[in-house]
């Protein structure tokens, strides 16, 4: 598992899966979790300033317990919708984990 | 020990119960519902993949709410607005007067989700959607309020759509469409997936980030908060859809090929110029063509694809219309720039042109003729020959001007014969759009039949004009007075 920076022009990967968080501190701390709930994955971002693509290949976890270490204090995850103007992939919330998936991906797990 | 939401959810949610003395189908009308030929038990099934809750959503809404106005009341005191390039206040004029009203609009397509959806689930997710919409239409307002004493323009936030302005005339004729007049299912496929899954995140989040590198940050901000709502409420349309592909995959596959072609044209008029032309060249971040791949083809067509949707039938003409169509409306929206609301950006500097040519290989032989012939009558003192003297002809579907829907040079004409009456199309894919569905569409006459019926009057441009509602404190010219044609001369 690694934490892969895109160029700003490169080609994204159609099945690439994940949040799309505006650009800031909330923004760091979700890359940071997403790399801790998917450890069997590489995660992609793609920084264009304003807002943050955070993606894995055919499905990405974030859960509430990575998310509440990296930034350090309690977060309820809804509250991620606050910063969170889009998001790639099919999509299930529960309290302590939102899931984005591709039912067809070969990167599907 | 508290329950987590979790645990209680689907019972807050399914709150159903069974008739008895009146028939479902009179509670529940398919001309409202559109369930059609789905089996009523099919819709339990449809499970929301974005779960609300009323007290998360009050905190939450709470929330967004306080972080744009404190970023409003920071910048207002900073005078950041007065410091914009006025290019880029033609993308803000124009999305304002395009979409406030459309906002509006939705609050009416969500409270109908509330009372006439299929499954109680949905019914609930719509009282969200309908706050949500009531809360853009009024940021959009209130945004506009506190501008429109430096720039009369914001008034047209409010007045645009009571206008019978060409561009905005456009704009209604899809939603009213998809919006006012569509069932719950289709407008799902049409509004939920197709706009506001798709075609939205190219205005409120890509747009978004050129209108924050061009240091409108309120703006900025107000757009990508919306579309945090946007995001939410756009997902009654995949458990919608997943019905749809279990019980009647034509109609699903028919409904969102028509929205997507209307969709793509009316972003090429909104978005394209907005993105390619009007944001200053330091500032953008990428061309709407690029803006276009990573939002619509990756990001959207994907997810579509899971659900066992086809790319539509028109698919590669769709991607050659990536590198021309905007263009062509850009060059025709500024040439008939006194039937617009807003200053357009010629936006054809010499450096402008070289990042041109740059992101569309084809810019030059498509479009540069043109723009030379305009530069030499500007140079040549003759203003006037770059003005137009008559109407374009409109499509009878996207009501936008036909020309180069698909390629600059692609003119064949498109018609069809419908009781009667010959209607004309951008494309073949308009065309198509009406011969599947023509009482959709007949009888709905554009800006340009009406001219020719006599409707409006004189007949000429300055009758066209005051019919569109176009007063002179806001009609269109060139927003950097022919500078940039002046740079030719020079060079």
């Amino acid at each position: 598992m690694t934490i892969i920076e895109l160029e700003s022009d490169a080609a994204l990967d159609v099945d690439h899966v994940g949040p799309v968080i505006r650009a800031g501190r909330l923004a760091e701390c979700v890359i940071d979790a997403v790399a801790a709930d998917n450890p069997d994955r590489d995660v992609v971002v793609v920084d264009r300033d304003d807002y943050v693509r955070i993606h894995t290949r055919g499905r990405c976890r974030l859960t509430r317990e990575s998310l509440e270490r990296a930034l350090g204090e309690a977060f309820q995850l809804e509250a991620l919708e606050i910063e969170m103007p889009s998001f790639k992939g099919r999509l299930r919330t529960r309290t302590d984990e939102f899931l984005w998936y591709l039912t067809t991906s070969d990167g599907e797990a | 020990m508290l329950l987590n939401r979790d645990d209680w959810y689907e019972t807050s949610r399914d709150l159903d119960w069974t008739f008895s003395y009146v028939d479902p189908n009179e509670v529940f009308p398919a001309s409202w519902s559109g369930a059609g030929d789905v089996p009523a038990d099919a819709w339990q099934d449809w499970e929301e993949p974005f779960r609300v809750s009323y007290r998360d959503y009050v905190r939450i809404q709470r929330e967004k709410e306080g972080g744009v106005k404190a970023v409003g009341n920071a910048l207002s005191r900073a005078g950041v607005f007065e410091k914009l390039d006025p290019a880029h206040l033609a993308s803000a004029h124009l999305h304002l007067g395009g979409t406030c009203m459309v906002e509006q609009m939705a609050i009416t397509m969500q409270s109908r989700f509330c009372r006439f959806a299929p499954t109680p689930k949905w019914r609930n997710l719509g009282v969200f959607g309908m706050l949500d919409e009531t809360r853009h239409a009024q940021l959009d307002l209130r945004f506009a309020h506190e501008l429109l004493k430096v720039d009369p323009r914001f008034d047209w936030t409010l007045k645009a759509f009571h206008t019978n302005e060409w561009g905005i005339r456009a704009v209604k004729a899809f939603f009213d469409d998809i919006m006012l007049n569509a069932d719950c299912v289709e407008a799902a496929l049409a509004v939920s997936l197709t706009v506001e899954h798709g075609f939205t995140n190219m205005q409120f989040v890509a747009l978004a980030a050129d209108a924050m590198a061009a240091g409108d940050i309120n703006w900025s901000n107000l757009l990508s908060s919306i579309q945090t709502d946007e995001a939410r409420h756009a997902q009654q349309g995949f458990p919608t859809l997943a019905v749809l592909m279990e019980h009647d995959p034509e109609r699903a596959q028919q409904a969102i090929d028509v929205a997507f072609w209307r969709s793509t044209r009316l972003f090429q008029t909104l978005t394209g110029p907005a993105m390619d032309y009007y944001t200053p060249l330091e500032q953008r971040k990428m061309s709407f063509k690029e803006f276009m791949l990573e939002w619509i083809v990756n990001h959207h067509e994907r997810i579509l694809e899971d659900y066992g949707l086809k790319k539509p039938w028109y698919w590669d003409d769709f991607l050659r219309s990536l590198e021309t169509a905007h263009h062509s409306m850009h060059l025709g929206m500024w040439w008939y720039r006194p039937t617009l609301f807003f200053k357009p950006n010629a936006g054809v500097s010499p450096a402008e042109r070289e990042w041109l040519r740059e992101k569309y290989p084809t810019w030059e032989r498509d479009f540069g003729y043109i723009w030379d012939q305009i530069i030499a009558n500007v140079q040549a003192g003759d203003v006037p020959a770059t003005l137009p003297e008559t109407l374009p002809v409109l499509c009878n579907v996207t009501h936008l001007p036909i020309g180069g829907a698909c390629a600059p040079h692609e003119l064949a004409e498109h018609k069809s014969e419908y009781k009667g009456k010959v209607y004309r199309f951008d494309s073949h894919i308009s065309k198509w759009c009406f011969d599947v569905d023509p009482e959709r569409y007949a009888d709905h006459p554009t800006v340009v039949d009406r001219f020719l019926a006599g409707d409006i009057q004189p007949m000429d441009l300055p009758g066209a004009l005051a019919w569109m509602g176009i007063t002179p404190d806001v009609m269109g010219d060139d927003v950097y007075d022919y500078a940039w044609a002046r740079e030719y001369v020079n060079a």
